[in-house]
């Protein structure tokens, strides 16, 4: 029988992890997962965490970052924010009747939009919905986000990768204009779209969720940092760094989050031999700071100035 | 077994997300092996049988096409049965248990030399090998790129055959096929011939990824799993070719010294990045077989190890000789042309340059391989350098019990210091108390003409503000070397002026890999020169430079 679940926690790793199980879990019945998050971003399964998303902002603004199951883009979620998930048998995949179901829960808002091509909903071109799906053996999963009063300023800055010089193997995003539906009728709240989405769903067997309630498995893999980190794909790095004494460039080559390669330049007259701080740094995980600390203590422990 | 993209329909592309596999992974039914993207779904792409991953036939980031090959799975080695679905448990519960006195990881000239050794010595041995006895030495390094040197020798000799006043009609034509097929076979009897070693010393061999579980367990995978408890440990697990990220490393016709020896075409052109001992040997082996050879070096000179007049005398034979020479040169990328050409793009002084060529090798060097032993779970230090195992005079690790020998231990990279360093370990672990003494180590570079040194060289003689003296003698006034067509070249003698001994020598020239020998002899005994001047050398050969070249610290050559 057809159910809608509701998540009581905002925390994204135990969302997505229930979200996972639930599809793990699935029949032949269409179900719907209605989710929320604390401020985070979620990054699409084969994305580069570095590519996607300033991490030191993310740090000090205490955004969680978190890798999910469907591929495509990086988002941002705070609780502006409302996600959907409808999970099924693949062979009850039917993405059309999906988007069919959230152009009418849109439509109860008085929102009349439209579908484009790169599986987003738009309100006059501008996305306020972006959609990814999953499948896996038999199971299917077609989810969602619907932007209602998200913070557009921290969305911004959370998904601008710091200036580094990226080539990532993997999926990269799209940057899209987006639209919050609060700004289109200013008395739509997120209670009012999930009332929506209840409504057109048509299901009363609703259950409610949350940690003591629901056991999802993954919650803590999902919070690894192999899984979070180590499944970036493939990628070369090129950072640079001004000090006194003149530029120094590192290009990084990094594959599963540890580095393969680190090569050491300086447009400095000095002369340095960084080849102790690159045998140092190959085989370790990926770090920024990791690196420029390093680079600094042999600076500092050859007299050098800078 | 090949597993494929699956079909999407409307004959879009995929795109390959993350690949979860190496080559040589191993993978159960089901396992995943890829994600795939397709729009903006993801889906992972499985492992339909049991096997090892043998090849990779996509790229993360690549687009993909319906039915497009993306792995191939050699299902071969595996038995059958249901235990092999799931490796960690038929780990658990077929492991063979093993007690030992010695365990030595690696079978290379390290690993399998301290072996019989120990076996002669009374040692119950057991000698774990994940791929071929004899290591990168036997298989994929010393030896073979020495058949290859022959091949190449022979097809300089007979393109030059009409100045020795043999004529040659019609054309010269080398067959790489069987160059190759003829290292091989090299190769298969000394592969042979170890293995007998190890029946006939009664060592046990076993075949696997070994693993430490602690400082006394180490788990092996293989065929069949066995979990070893040894007295002693020995660690010989070599090297592997270093990675470089430059851009277009994985096109297809870029090599490494491990493909570049089984690669059966000949190319009209090759570009090799690394004009060290590996780029240098292959520099002259192509040459010799008629190649246009560039070679690309980041340093302001070649072979960085030998003294700078020995480097320079190679560089000019080498631009003699028509190998082109780029040194203080780095590689910025490397790309495909559109008729499948690569294109190198490299910068010096004078700015950015490209070079077209039809191959290209990279010979940037090796590292320790410590992949898959799991040496954290035993304590080991790794030296300051954070990469090879940390070890002492009597080769022992800090954690009692455990050894390291060869190029793990990333002092020296030879096969001759790891078999002797694995004698110390070896006497060490029969507290016989020897230690490893570095001061006369011979090396050799098979370059044409051969470079080899031993003990302290003029340049670090120099450097260490040693009271050293240096003599030198000429090939070109030897008369066997002339009479070969070889009188390029010199040997040098180092001594120190205030013991009178010598203490080291290099030599470039016809025969160098065999005459250093008897300078290492020399300089490991304390020789003096007056040891060497009154020493009767055989004539007409090339072992008189080194008579001459001691006989300059006094009167001087005799021949000069």
């Amino acid at each position: 029988m057809k159910k809608i679940i509701i998540s009581k926690e905002f925390d994204p790793c135990f969302n997505i992890a229930t979200e996972n199980q639930l599809f793990l879990d699935s029949d032949e019945d269409i179900h719907l997962f209605l989710w929320q998050n604390d401020a985070s971003v979620i990054i699409g399964r084969n994305q580069n965490i570095y590519a996607e998303c300033n991490l030191e902002y993310l740090k000090e603004h205490d955004i969680k970052v978190v890798r999910r199951f469907s591929g495509g883009g990086a988002v941002y979620h705070d609780k502006g924010n409302i996600n959907f998930t409808f999970i099924t048998k693949e062979k009850m995949e039917n993405q059309a009747k999906f988007i069919g179901l959230i152009k009418a829960a849109m439509a109860e808002l008085g929102i009349d939009c439209e579908f484009s091509g790169k599986n987003d909903l738009l309100y006059k071109e501008q996305k306020f919905s972006g959609h990814a799906y999953y499948t896996d053996g038999d199971n299917y999963m077609y989810h969602g986000t619907v932007l209602v009063s998200v913070n557009f300023e921290q969305l911004g800055k959370a998904l601008t990768p710091s200036k580094l010089k990226l080539q990532s193997k993997g999926i990269a995003s799209v940057r899209s204009r987006v639209v919050n539906l609060s700004s289109i009728h200013s008395d739509i709240t997120i209670d009012k779209v999930m009332q929506a989405f209840i409504k057109t769903f048509d299901c009363e067997n609703i259950e409610y969720i949350d940690k003591t309630t629901f056991k999802a498995p993954l919650e803590q893999m999902l919070s690894s940092y192999d899984w979070l980190y180590a499944q970036s794909p493939q990628f070369d790095m090129e950072l640079e760094h001004r000090y006194s004494f003149g530029n120094i460039s590192v290009h990084i080559s990094a594959s599963d989050g540890m580095m393969q390669s680190v090569i050491i330049n300086t447009d400095s007259l000095q002369l340095y031999d960084f080849k102790s701080c690159e045998d140092k740094l190959v085989g370790k995980r990926f770090s920024e700071q990791a690196i420029w600390e390093c680079i600094e203590q042999y600076i500092e422990s050859n007299d050098f100035q800078y | 077994m090949i597993i494929k993209m699956i079909a999407i329909p409307g004959g879009k592309m995929g795109t390959v997300g993350k690949i979860q596999v190496k080559v040589g992974d191993k993978v159960a039914a089901g396992d995943v092996v890829a994600q795939v993207e397709t729009a903006k779904g993801n889906r992972p792409i499985k492992a339909t049988s049991a096997g090892v991953v043998s090849k990779i036939l996509c790229e993360e980031g690549s687009q993909i096409a319906s039915n497009a090959e993306m792995f191939d799975i050699d299902d071969s080695g595996i038995a059958n049965g249901p235990n092999e679905t799931d490796n960690r448990n038929a780990a658990q519960k077929t492991s063979k248990e093993i007690n030992t006195d010695l365990l030595i990881i690696g079978a290379g000239p390290g690993g399998y030399v301290a072996a019989i050794y120990a076996a002669k010595n009374g040692l119950k041995v057991t000698l774990v090998e994940k791929s071929e006895l004899g290591g990168t030495c036997l298989n994929v390094g010393c030896i073979p790129t020495k058949a290859l040197v022959k091949s190449s020798e022979i097809s300089h000799s007979v393109r030059n055959a009409a100045l020795f006043g043999v004529q040659i009609d019609g054309a010269i034509k080398v067959n790489m096929k069987q160059v190759i097929n003829r290292k091989d076979k090299v190769k298969g009897r000394l592969v042979s011939g170890i293995d007998f070693l190890m029946k006939k010393n009664e060592i046990n061999v076993i075949s696997g990824q070994a693993s430490f579980v602690n400082g006394e367990t180490v788990a092996v995978t293989g065929n069949e799993n066995y979990i070893i408890k040894a007295k002693d440990i020995i660690v010989a697990t070599g090297s592997k070719i270093s990675k470089i990220a430059i851009p277009g490393i994985d096109l297809p016709f870029v090599l490494n010294s491990t493909t570049a020896l089984s690669c059966t075409d000949l190319p009209k052109s090759i570009a090799i990045i690394g004009g060290g001992v590996i780029g240098m040997e292959f520099a002259f082996i192509y040459k010799n077989f008629g190649v246009d050879v560039h070679v690309i070096e980041f340093m302001d000179r070649l072979l960085t190890m030998v003294d700078g007049d020995i480097s320079k005398e190679i560089q000019d034979i080498a631009k003699e000789e028509n190998i082109k020479v780029h040194t203080s040169s780095k590689v910025m990328k490397i790309q495909s042309s559109v008729d499948g050409k690569a294109v190198i793009t490299y910068e010096d002084k004078d700015g950015e340059h490209l070079l077209v060529s039809d191959k290209v090798l990279v010979a940037i060097g090796r590292e320790p391989n410590l992949e898959g032993l799991a040496i954290e779970n035993t304590g080991v230090l790794l030296n300051n350098k954070g990469r090879g195992i940390q070890v002492d005079a009597s080769m022992s690790t800090n954690v009692k019990h455990i050894y390291a020998i060869g190029d793990v231990t990333n002092i020296i990279q030879l096969a001759h210091v790891a078999s002797h360093q694995g004698i110390v370990a070896v006497d060490n672990i029969l507290n016989k108390q020897k230690e490893m003494d570095y001061s006369a180590v011979p090396n050799v570079i098979f370059t044409a003409p051969e470079i080899a040194s031993v003990g302290i060289g003029e340049d670090e003689g120099k450097a260490k503000g040693m009271n050293i003296a240096v003599s030198k003698f000429p090939f070109a006034g030897n008369g066997k070397a002339l009479t070969m067509n070889e009188p390029r070249g010199f040997i040098k003698l180092i001594k120190n002026n205030e013991t009178g001994k010598i203490i080291g020598g290099s030599i470039i020239g016809a025969d160098a890999s065999s005459l250093i020998s008897a300078l290492t002899l020399a300089i490991a005994n304390g020789f003096n020169e007056k040891e060497i001047t009154e020493t009767i050398f055989p004539h007409p050969t090339t072992g008189e430079v080194i008579h001459e070249a001691a006989l300059d610290f006094g009167i001087g050559a005799l021949h000069q």
